[in-house]
Order: C-alpha cells, then sequence, then structure tokens
C-alpha cells in the first residue's frame, strides 16, 4: 500500500508538469488549448530525435527543446493566436484544434504510427528504502515536474514579468491601461506553457511508450489536473497532479483511470471552480 | 496655458451604436475639468474614447501635441494618460505595492528598482502606505478607490482620469477623497473628473463641462454652469418654464 501511494505521488509529479501549461493558458490567455497534450508529445518526439541523430542524453535534449517551444509557442501565440482572438474565444479555440490535427498527422508521416521511447542509462535503476523501491527514473521525472512547477510559481510572484502576467489574468483591460502589452503577454504565457510542454514531454517520453496520437490522452489528464486545482492556479496544478497520479494509482491497473475520472466527476460536483481557484 | 488635451469632433461608439457625437473639449495643462451629465450622455464613453479602449469613427484626439486616435491603450498609458475605474479593478490576487509596482513599471517603463520610490510615494499620497503588503483582495472600498488613484498615479500620468471615485462613498469617505483630489490638484496633476455627486465638484474644479446625448453641452466656470437653465432643463429634467 505505501508502495502505491509513492508510486502515485511520483506519477502526480509528472500530471502536474503536464497540466501546468495548460493551466497557465486557461487562466492567463483565457484560451482552452485543444493542442496542448500534442505540443507535450511533439516534444517528446524532438527529444527522440535528438538522442538519436545527435547521440545526446534525453535529458541533454532540454538545451534545445524548451527554448526551442517557448519561441515556437511565442511565434504561434503572437502570429496566429492573438489574431483570432480579436474574433472571440471560440475562433481561437477551433485553431488549436486544427494545430492538434496538424501535428499528429504531420507525427505521422514523419514516424509512422510505431510506438517511440527514449532509452536512458538508468532505466532500470532503483533505491531501496526497505519496503519502499524508489525508481530512479520516476524519481527524476517527478523531480524536475516538482521543481519547476514550483519555479513557474517564483517566477509568477518575484519577477515583474510575473507580475505583469499575474495583473493581465486578472483583468486584461485594468493591465492595459497600466501600460502593459497584453499580446506580448499573452505570447510569454505561450512561450512559458510550451518550455513546460518541451519538460512534460521528456518526461513522459523516458517512462512511458508513446505514438503520434498519444497527445489526447495527455490532453485529458491535463484538463482533469486543471478542473481539480483550479484554472489558472499553478499551486492548484500541483496538488492536482498528485491526487489525479494517487487516484490512478490506487485505483489499479484496471480501474486506474475510472477512479481518476471519477475523482474528477466528484471535484466537478463539489467544487467546481478547482481546489485553488482564484 | 497651453493645451494638454483636445477633443476635435470626435464620434465614437460601441459597434454600430455611436455614443459621442461630434464632442469638442479641450483641456489646458494643470487644470481640473469636471465633467458631469446625466446616465448614458457618453460620459465613461468619453474616458474610453480618450484611453484607447474604443476608437472613434471620425474626428481627431490630440494629446501632447499629438494626435494619438489611433494609438494602442497601452501606448497612451505610456504616453502619460492615467485612469481610475467607477467600479475598482484592482489586481486582487496581488499585494497593493505588487499593484502599483505594474502600473510603474509598464505604464512608465521604469525598472523595478526606479519604480519603487515613486510606488512609495504615490501609496502615501493616497494614504495606502501602511496597508502595502495587503492583498489587494481583501481592501474595502474606500481603500479600493484609493487603489484606483495610487495605481493610475504609478503609470506617472500627466492626465488623470477619475470616474466616479466618489460613488458608493459614505459622507465623511467622500471628504477624504475630496481631499485627495485636491492633493492631487496641488501636486500639479491634470485632472479630468467624472462625478455623480455635483455638489463636490463646483469648490474642487476650474471648469465643469455638462455632456448630453454625447456631445457637450455647455463647458465653463463650474458655479455658472451649475446655475445655468440648459443645465438643469436637461441635467436635472427642470422644465424651462417650471
Amino acid at each position: 500500500m505505501i508502495q502505491q501511494i509513492v508510486n502515485g505521488i511520483l506519477l502526480g509529479g509528472v500530471y502536474a508538469l503536464v497540466g501546468v501549461g495548460m493551466s497557465m493558458i486557461f487562466g492567463i490567455v483565457q484560451l482552452t488549448n485543444l493542442a496542448h497534450g500534442e505540443f507535450v508529445i511533439l516534444s517528446a518526439y524532438l527529444s527522440t530525435v535528438l538522442c538519436t541523430n545527435l547521440g545526446l542524453h534525453p535529458l541533454l535534449t532540454l538545451i534545445i527543446t524548451v527554448p526551442l517551444m517557448f519561441v515556437i509557442g511565442m511565434v504561434l501565440q503572437n502570429l496566429l493566436i492573438n489574431r483570432v482572438m480579436a474574433r472571440g474565444s471560440e475562433p481561437a479555440l477551433l485553431v488549436t484544434f486544427g494545430l492538434s490535427i496538424i501535428i499528429q498527422n504531420t507525427l505521422l508521416l514523419l514516424f509512422s504510427a510505431d510506438a517511440q521511447r527514449m532509452v536512458t542509462s538508468f532505466q532500470s535503476l532503483s533505491v531501496d528504502l526497505g519496503p519502499i523501491k524508489l525508481p530512479v527514473l520516476q524519481l527524476l521525472v517527478f523531480g524536475i515536474g516538482l521543481v519547476v512547477v514550483l519555479l513557474l510559481d517564483l517566477f509568477m510572484k518575484k519577477t515583474y514579468l510575473g507580475q505583469s502576467i499575474r495583473a493581465t489574468s486578472d483583468d486584461k483591460t485594468a493591465a492595459t491601461l497600466m501600460g502593459v502589452n497584453v499580446k506580448h503577454t499573452y505570447g510569454i504565457a505561450m512561450g512559458l506553457a510550451m518550455g513546460t510542454a518541451a519538460l512534460a514531454g521528456l518526461c513522459v517520453g523516458m517512462p512511458w511508450t508513446f505514438y503520434p496520437t498519444s497527445g489526447s490522452q495527455y490532453l485529458i489528464i491535463a484538463f482533469g489536473v486543471v478542473v481539480i486545482g483550479g484554472m489558472g492556479s499553478i499551486k492548484g496544478t500541483l496538488v492536482a497532479g498528485l491526487v489525479f497520479g494517487l487516484a490512478q494509482v490506487l485505483g489499479g491497473t484496471n480501474y486506474g483511470m475510472l477512479v481518476s475520472y471519477a475523482v474528477l466527476l466528484i471535484m466537478l460536483i463539489v467544487r467546481p471552480q478547482g481546489l485553488f481557484s482564484k | 496655458m497651453e493645451n494638454l488635451l483636445e477633443f476635435k469632433n470626435v464620434t465614437a461608439g460601441y459597434g454600430r451604436v455611436q455614443i459621442l457625437h461630434d464632442l469638442t473639449f479641450e483641456v489646458k495643462k494643470g487644470e481640473v475639468l469636471g465633467v458631469i451629465g446625466p446616465n448614458g450622455c457618453g460620459k465613461s464613453t468619453m474616458f474610453n474614447a480618450l484611453i484607447g479602449l474604443i476608437t472613434p469613427t471620425q474626428g481627431n484626439i490630440i494629446f501632447k501635441d499629438h494626435d494619438v486616435t489611433k494609438m494602442s491603450a497601452n501606448d497612451r498609458a505610456r504616453m502619460g494618460i492615467g485612469r481610475t475605474y467607477q467600479v475598482p479593478r484592482p489586481f486582487e490576487g496581488m499585494t497593493v505595492y505588487e499593484n502599483v509596482l505594474v502600473a510603474a513599471v509598464h505604464g512608465a517603463g521604469m525598472s523595478e528598482k526606479a519604480a519603487q520610490p515613486k510606488c512609495i510615494e504615490a501609496l502615501k499620497l493616497t494614504g495606502l502606505y501602511d496597508k502595502r503588503e495587503v492583498v489587494s483582495g481583501t481592501l474595502t472600498l474606500l481603500d479600493r478607490k484609493r487603489l484606483e488613484i495610487a495605481r493610475a498615479l504609478g503609470t506617472q500620468p500627466v492626465l488623470l482620469l477619475l470616474d466616479e471615485v466618489a460613488a458608493g462613498l459614505t459622507e465623511a469617505e467622500v471628504g477624504d477623497v475630496m481631499q485627495m483630489v485636491a492633493d492631487l490638484k496641488a501636486e500639479g496633476f491634470t485632472i479630468i473628473w467624472i462625478e455623480h455627486v455635483i455638489e463636490t465638484m463646483v469648490n474642487s474644479t476650474d471648469h465643469l463641462m455638462c455632456m448630453s446625448d454625447g456631445t457637450q453641452l455647455l463647458i465653463g466656470d463650474p458655479l455658472e454652469v451649475m446655475n445655468s437653465k440648459l443645465v438643469e432643463e436637461v441635467y436635472l429634467g427642470v422644465e424651462e418654464d417650471e
């Protein structure tokens, strides 16, 4: 039982990382990014390609994938999403849906439907703590998830750029009147969200197999985490990731996802605004 | 005295509905212009056009000798136009200080270090210095109104737009707000001030403009405007022959 709880917590760290980017975009840009799962999987493919072609260690691929995804996010937001958002939120939603289809099919074309997985030297290593066994790889991805979410929270609170993002999230009109360039802020927020997607891509690509169509699976997990945690709350995302991960592991192999979604449904009934809503 | 702002035949509205019709007026540097008029006459729309939330379909807005008619709202804030809202809109999850800091860094284009003394100055001027670490979502209405002004001051404005700062306050609180506006005037700010508590405007403004149906009905000495039959008729609903 203790081992299962530990496994659930470790899984929760990854889920928090998968959900945090989507939560940010929900909270700041007020956009449901239906392509978030595909961006996670696209990043996993990018890391795999860099590992295979340049012989890089999976962790080192982050040096390239995080800035690259950040730039892609900024460009997409500034050149595409900001333009359609002027016509309301629905066109932007459809654009992200379109992006998800384009990414999925491009990955299918380039890599086929075969399963992929990044191989690491510490794949089978584990730390034994008496009755508890901590797989090094799971521990690592949990650590990455935890650190990224906490750093992001700190960035939002302690830097003036983070403060402007929070101000825009609170009231974009008032932020505009304070001189904040809201469109530029949206671009940075999307860049940051994509940066977290790059990290999430690595964290799901190392321990588990993935396919071009795996994005939808992670989109649903991200949705669950965002709803449980409260839209736009970074700390909430972390707690929700842990709740979601624990529920899945404690539900067992057959009913894991069912239990997770049951928790999600209960949350929607009891506290629809999420645990840490604004 | 030199003109700071000129509205030249401005027509503006929302979608196909035009609220402002051929509105013309000017504001000189250091002047306090009071704006009165019945509900729906276009006072707040005039502010929205001035700060860039809506773009006029006709006419021009000249600020500091620049035509800002098509300029974005955040660029106008950086040029020195600061606005408060009738219903305060603080960044609720942030502290009072952080609210003003965002305004100073983005609106005035200062570094965080350079912004610090300016933020403290704005907080002292509005009486919020002791509450600088309080999360703004927990403030009382009066303090929220103070924060609206402090935040507008954070952008280092040349022109300050006050939208019904006295609305919803008790008599004693209105007195506090009046004093604050008097202090701002003494500091040399140019102010355009929309208010429904009209009595407060007579002694606190240099000129008074009465708006009706989206245009200027009368502008001039506050007392003369207040006593004008035309204003009484339109604003207070008093017929001339009564």
